[in-house]
């Protein structure tokens, strides 16, 4: 990082490796091809944020993960942890010292001064908790997906919609990710020529089984591994993936097709430890998913097909594949280029400039960028923090008795803030929802489903 | 006969004087009109280096406590014309659209310590001509508190009465400099500065209805 007092001293190679592929596409009359996000970020990073009361109920290993991501944000005032079995308190303790800890949540949604909370418990758990959350008038991050039965997913959404004075989020936190957020409106656009075929994959070795002291909180504790509480790979996992093929293509699948297998850990569980789902989209398009607890072998990442060019997705990154009889675009001249194998992948990323290229080994590694859940997590709080604030002025200047026209006014609000800081909301959290927990049907029970519209109307 | 003439003029004259008070009572009858919470718009816009921009709010609050024939009173009557108004606009509700922008004017504004703007009406002078109707056209000049500094400011507004609700509409140039507010110039990592221009323009739109009776 260059050091404040050194900015003025500087050369035309240190300007082009310091900038943005945005700045350089500018002055070359091309097209830009970065997040504008990163500039204002770096202008924002000398403002106090102001700061949101938050707590964390739910301290499994990805409760922990929230915790370790709001520690890295300002806005965060972690007020309050809270989980029902002691040891995870414990755990937890350490990352957020000054947190009150409880085993009640119902303890969290008394206390007036704490504004949000983050439900991270098991899918089966979120509706009590998220609804009790809601009529306290508490702002709702909930993980996805938001439930393990579409109905209760449509009675946290209706919840959520009905309650326009707190902010809801699903933790769908791909799509806050400001480098997928720049390449949508590319993909869109139809850079990729006709859309071919999408394809992505989750693959890790590992059993999901979590150690306890006794028969209690083995179930406890492993409610993934069972079907009665656990949506399975898809619905803990591939949601992501698929949801987001949706928002990249702008369109729902029709059916979906699905396979499974328990191969690897045949300990009693009930939920595959493989799954495989082929989803029709409109004209032919297909997309194939797959995931497995009984390989690692090339991890994680999504394929985008088209007739001009494939985008990867892979660790917090992009890459552009042109097929040969692609037309030439100005700007991928000058853009960042790594190897896969036989291919060459044109970086779309922030700061994939060929010049950075040339002085630095940028290779695949994701480097310092920041996981996907801080800026679900940042988008949450300042959006929480917005929100709080036109309520707490509206009531202030017109009273108590005007609950219709805050909503009105709140709807509008809401619509400029979707346009700056980008965060789903119940909406996109119950499709989402709905569209994974069908296709885990589809998966565990190996047979075609065709997608009703219906399914993913919020009514 | 005298008698009976002296009467019946008496009878008038008490009719009219009625008349008279009557009218005079119910011109100096205070209405207090509320801010409502919809339809209520401000915009703030300016310039810089790089750009134009704006900032929008849809909260306006404060009071107007008129006379019953108010605004058309106000063309005529010197006193009608000097009703007490006040309306305050919270900082932190204007929104550019953009998060960072909207934290460094909280931050340029010291919104923590002064979360208004504030305008105090002193008088109105009226543009339109007497006994016209519809929106009436005045030149309103007030106190207008930015920062905890006050400038007395003038600017056109017009003011309908409508369904017995007020409408005021109204624009006016301001100078950060004015209320003592150093333009700000924005640092960017490798980047030209930005500097945001000095000149400024608030437009509104403000909606105003009788207070309701308590029940």
């Amino acid at each position: 990082m260059s050091q404040p007092d050194q900015s003025f001293d500087f050369n035309r190679r240190n300007f082009l490796k310091g900038s943005s592929l945005a700045a350089l596409m500018t002055m070359m009359g091309g097209v830009e091809l970065i997040s504008p996000a990163q500039s204002s970020d770096a202008a924002s990073s000398a403002l106090r944020k102001p700061k949101v009361k938050v707590a964390v109920i739910g301290l499994g290993p990805w409760g922990r993960e929230i915790l370790d991501q709001l520690g890295r944000l300002e806005q965060a005032d972690i007020a309050a942890i809270c989980d029902n079995y002691p040891a995870m308190l414990r755990r937890s303790a350490s990352k957020a010292p000054d947190a009150v800890q409880t085993e009640n949540y119902e303890e969290i949604l008394a206390n007036k001064d704490i504004k949000a909370v983050i439900v991270a418990t098991g899918s089966h758990q979120h509706k009590d908790i998220v609804l009790a959350a809601l009529r306290a008038g508490k702002h709702v991050y909930c993980e996805a997906p938001l439930a393990h039965t579409i109905e209760e997913a449509r009675e946290i959404a209706l919840a959520a919609k009905a309650n326009s004075a707190v902010v809801f989020q699903p933790g769908l936190q791909m799509r806050c990710d400001p480098h997928r957020r720049f390449l949508l409106p590319f993909i869109r656009s139809g850079a990729l020529g006709k859309p071919i075929m999408a394809r992505a994959q989750w693959h890790k070795k590992q059993s999901w089984r979590q150690a306890s002291p006794n028969s209690d909180r083995e179930r406890a504790v492993n409610w993934r591994l069972q079907q009665n509480t656990s949506p399975g790979l898809i619905g803990e996992i591939g949601i992501h993936a698929l949801d987001q093929a949706a928002w990249m293509f702008n369109v729902m699948p029709t059916a979906v097709t699905g396979f499974s297998s328990t191969i690897v850990w045949n300990d009693g569980r009930d939920v595959p430890d493989t799954v495989e789902a082929l989803l029709d989209f409109p004209e032919g398009v297909r997309m194939n998913y797959h995931a497995s607890l009984g390989t690692s072998f090339d991890e994680e990442y999504e394929l985008l097909y088209g007739a001009e060019a494939t985008v990867m997705m892979r660790d917090g990154k992009a890459w552009m594949f042109k097929e040969v009889d692609a037309a030439l675009l100005g700007w991928e001249v000058y853009a960042r280029k790594d190897n896969f194998y036989k291919e060459t992948g044109i970086a779309l990323v922030v700061d994939g400039s060929k010049q950075r290229n040339l002085s630095e080994a940028t290779t695949d590694d994701p480097g310092n960028a920041l996981p996907q859940l801080y800026y679900a997590l940042e988008a949450f709080l300042g959006n929480c923090h917005e929100i709080s604030t036109e309520v707490d002025e509206f009531r202030a200047t017109y009273g108590e008795d005007n609950e219709e026209a805050l909503a009105e006014h709140l709807a509008g609000v809401v619509q400029a803030r979707e346009a700056k800081r980008q965060a789903p909301g119940y909406l996109e959290g119950y499709v989402a929802t709905a569209l994974a927990l069908k296709v885990n049907e589809a998966v565990t029970s190996g047979k075609r489903l065709e997608l009703r519209k219906e399914w993913f109307e919020l009514t | 006969m005298k008698t009976m003439h002296t009467q019946y003029t008496n009878r008038i004259l008490l009719a009219l004087m009625a008349t008279g008070l009557l009218a005079i009572s119910a011109s100096a009858q205070t209405v207090r009109f509320n801010s409502q919470p919809k339809g209520n718009k401000v915009v703030v816009s300016g310039d810089s280096s790089i750009h134009k921009w704006t900032m929008e709010s849809g909260i306006i609050g404060g009071t107007m406590e008129v006379d019953a024939n108010f605004p058309e009173s106000a063309l005529t009557n010197p006193e009608a014309a000097k009703p007490t108004v006040n309306v305050y606009v919270p900082i932190r509700t204007l929104k550019s659209g953009k998060a960072t922008m909207d934290e460094r004017m909280e931050e340029t504004m010291t919104a923590s310590k002064f979360p208004r703007v504030e305008y105090k009406l002193i008088e109105l002078k009226p543009k339109s001509k007497a006994g016209a109707t519809g929106a009436l056209e005045f030149d309103a000049v007030g106190a207008l508190t930015i920062v905890g500094k006050t400038v007395t400011n003038t600017m056109p507004v017009t003011i309908e009465k409508k369904d017995g609700k007020l409408k005021v509409v109204g624009s006016t140039p301001i100078k950060l400099t004015q209320f003592e507010i150093k333009p700000p110039v924005i640092s960017l990592p490798l980047l030209p500065d930005i500097s945001v221009y000095d000149d400024l323009k608030i437009d509104f739109e403000w909606n105003l209805a009788p207070r309701p009776e308590k029940k």
